[in-house]
């Protein structure tokens, strides 16, 4: 019975951390596009939610000006951000989802082969 | 300039995306494979550019990847060199993939990359389901996998040796030349650039070119797969085409399918895994067709297709992959709920022969510690377990116990499927490992459990769930130095998790002839160690001797509550026919403890525990575990309820 709500509340715990780290992704989306779009050099037209982002081998100052919007030059570790989010999420995720099918009660068949 | 837009993000996109990736995942988790080759397409139906899309793809697998490899390493079946040696070489191939899929990008646009992809994805998707399907009818032909030998070609490749690049590998028990290792990882990398599957090169390559036996090419794949997948990240991540969103949306999902899917495995036979890999393979093939001549007469390739057509075409191309998905669905739910209601009947069968088998008259039974009926000996045939065994037997006969001699085939059902015999290899091991068991309990009633599971420590508990054990008798690896005191992370894993009491018996032990050591302070978990202790001496008829540690730290108080502890043993067994003696000592528990059993002679070591997992053992550190690291005997935990 004990052990059941250990599992219970473990389950629970990487649950609400799974959430907190998706509410905060999306709750800071505009900003996680931005890292991941400004990592090369990048022709940002408009801002916020609203922005515009253009690639290309050389990002063309005139051209971009020509779409109304600014060259930022590139950042080469943003590229980090995507990787610490992936670890993050994968683990938390993990761990809820592999708790999560055990307390519903779904295990894997075990087939014991009986010898005496 | 090209706009590299993501995807807009509304309630119904993360709907279809999680739900995409909740089914992607379980029929991946069911077939085997990554799900990316059902991914890739996923996302490019919902508008992300095949850049995009294979970028995310590759972002949302690596950390599995790596978890994946971590776990399977300590089953001893990742080839580690071989895995970097082809992971780097695949990482150069990732690169060139990349280039590729670049240049055709400032070439032709996202129609280009598109184009490629989807002709690279019917390609492969048609060579390997083909593969799929052949082996499909072999197995339901055969009933069962083709011995495992070594192929051919691979005999051949180990035969050729070349000065100067011979490399020895553990997986394949022979020199190789790099020279055969640079082009499989070369196409790995190349693939999982373009597709974000390369496991349909690294791994069939391994086992038919290279030799490496199934079980340990799926293993040593996921560390390509991390090395590459951590690798492509960046370099499509520099190019700004990881977006993070879609491939976390994915994820969610797919985790849950995941594990859902490898479940389903586990009630299914072989060959209908195959099948339903081989229909879905074929199906998502054939709905790339769809969108071939929309985007060849975007680039002018073929004369231009009214814009209705290509519409038309897409929504028909989208309408397969999504009959495909739902295929997959139900086939996997169709699986588990029937093997689900099978299983529960014959679970209910079973209790209630254990209930009758409690109940008949003259069967008391115990728990949790004294005299014992079902012992539980968990195996792996090596040294380490041989103490285990000993201790086992010797405790059967003298408690006339039934003995589950219990060997547990360690493999992860995620990938059993793909691998043609990596699960009969895993059960044929673990019948192996208990051979040796099993010959040495000839004269104890007993009876042979093999347990699947992904992790030994899971096995072994659930078996002692299932056949209602009241202990668990296991072995300990033996550690130096530093760690040394830690026990492994099994046996700790076992304790903290099984319904009963665990006995772990250091290497080359048995319950040898002398008493019964029992560290009590006073507390609920020293009373349940000495109730099971006592009970013990007594059915064995052996002496007691209870100990209790004291700090130099410790005021008068303290003292005399572990002179009290001692006292309390001595009027509850001493009058009981055993001899009890009582020994308050100063030290640290686990140094006491040790000393006096070394001192005493003792036969086993009981303590109490509370059983903790996880944060709560790290924290508090565990005396049980420590004493169970030094101790020269077998060591019973006994866990308090």
């Amino acid at each position: 019975m004990e052990r059941q709500h250990a599992r219970w509340s473990k389950t629970i715990f990487w649950g609400v951390v799974t959430a907190l780290l998706y509410a905060a992704m999306f709750y800071y989306a505009d900003v996680v596009q931005y890292v991941a779009h400004t990592t090369p050099d990048a022709c940002v037209v408009g801002e916020g939610a609203n922005a515009s982002y253009f690639h290309s081998y050389q990002v063309d100052e005139a051209a971009c000006a020509a779409k109304g919007g600014h060259v930022e030059q590139g950042t080469w570790w943003h590229v980090l951000l995507p990787i610490l989010i992936a670890f993050a999420v994968s683990y938390a995720h993990g761990a809820f989802t592999g708790l999560f099918w055990d307390v519903m009660g779904l295990k894997p068949a075990r087939q014991p082969d009986k010898a005496k | 300039m090209d706009a590299v837009q993501f995807i807009d993000l509304n309630a119904a996109t993360v709907f279809l995306l999680v739900l995409i990736g909740f089914i992607a995942g379980m029929v991946s988790g069911f077939i085997g494979s990554g799900g990316a080759f059902v991914l890739t397409p996923a996302m490019m139906s919902l508008g992300a550019p095949a850049m995009v899309a294979v970028a995310s793809n590759i972002c949302h697998k690596f950390p599995k990847a790596l978890v994946g490899s971590v776990k399977r390493h300590k089953y001893g079946q990742v080839d580690v060199k071989l895995g970097i040696i082809l992971g780097i070489v695949a990482e150069a191939g990732m690169l060139y993939g990349k280039h590729l899929m670049t240049s055709i990008k400032h070439q032709f646009g996202h129609t280009g990359t598109d184009l490629y992809v989807s002709v690279i994805f019917i390609v492969v998707l048609a060579i390997v389901g083909g593969f799929v399907l052949r082996d499909y009818r072999r197995l339901k032909v055969a009933g069962h996998d083709a011995p495992n030998e070594t192929p051919k070609l691979a005999l051949w490749a180990q035969s050729i040796r070349i000065p100067g690049t011979m490399v020895y590998f553990k997986a394949i028990g022979a020199p190789v030349s790099v020279l055969f290792i640079l082009p499989i990882g070369f196409a790995t990398g190349m693939l999982a650039a373009t597709i974000a599957v390369g496991g349909f090169i690294g791994v069939p390559a391994m086992i038919y070119i290279l030799g490496v036996p199934a079980i340990m090419a799926s293993a040593t794949e996921l560390v390509i797969a991390f090395v590459m997948g951590l690798g492509g990240t960046v370099v499509y991540g520099l190019e700004g085409a990881v977006d993070i969103r879609l491939a976390m949306l994915i994820l969610l999902g797919s985790l849950f399918g995941i594990q859902l899917g490898a479940i389903g495995t586990t009630y299914v036979k072989d060959y209908q895994i195959k099948l339903v890999m081989a229909v879905i393979m074929l199906t998502v093939l054939f709905s790339r067709f769809f969108y071939i001549p929309g985007y060849l007469s975007d680039l002018g390739v073929i004369a231009p297709i009214e814009g209705g057509h290509v519409a038309t075409l897409k929504t028909l191309g989208d309408s397969v992959l999504a009959v495909a998905l739902i295929l997959g669905a139900v086939t996997v739910l169709t699986a588990l709920t029937k093997g689900i209601a099978e299983h529960r009947k014959l679970e209910q069968s079973r209790e209630l022969a254990a209930d009758l088998a409690a109940l008949a008259p003259g069967r008391e039974r115990l728990a949790p510690s004294g005299l014992l009926q079902r012992i539980e000996v968990a195996t792996d045939g090596s040294e380490y377990s041989a103490g285990a065994v000993r201790t086992a037997i010797d405790l059967a006969r003298l408690s006339s116990a039934r003995l589950f001699v219990t060997g547990i085939a360690v493999y992860n059902p995620e990938y059993a499927s793909t691998v043609p015999g990596l699960e009969q290899a895993a059960l044929a091991k673990a019948r192996s490992d208990v051979a040796t068991a099993v010959a040495a309990a000839a004269d104890v009633d007993h009876e042979v459990v093999i347990a699947e599971a992904e992790d030994p420590y899971r096995g072994i508990v659930d078996a002692a769930t299932e056949y209602g054990a009241d202990l668990i008798v296991m072995g300990r690896r033996g550690r130096r130095g530093l760690a040394r005191d830690m026990v492994g992370d099994a046996t700790a894993r076992v304790i903290g998790n099984a319904p009963c009491n665990v006995l772990v018996a250091p290497r080359g032990t048995s319950l040898g002839e002398g008493g019964i050591l029992v560290a009590t302070d006073g507390s609920s978990y020293g009373n349940a160690a000495v109730a099971a202790a006592g009970r013990l001496a007594k059915s064995l008829q052996r002496p007691l001797t209870a100990v209790s540690a004291i700090l130099s730290s410790h005021n008068d108080a303290r003292r005399q509550e572990a002179v009290d502890a001692i006292k309390q043993v001595k009027s509850e067994w001493g009058g009981d026919g055993i001899a009890v003696t009582g020994i308050v000592a100063e030290g640290r528990p686990e140094q006491v403890i040790v000393e006096q059993a070394n001192r005493v002679g003792a036969a086993l070591i009981v303590l109490g525990t509370h059983g903790r997992t996880g944060l709560d053992r790290l924290l508090m550190g565990s005396v049980t575990e420590r004493v169970i690291g030094f101790a020269n005997c077998p060591v019973l935990a006994v866990k308090a309820t």
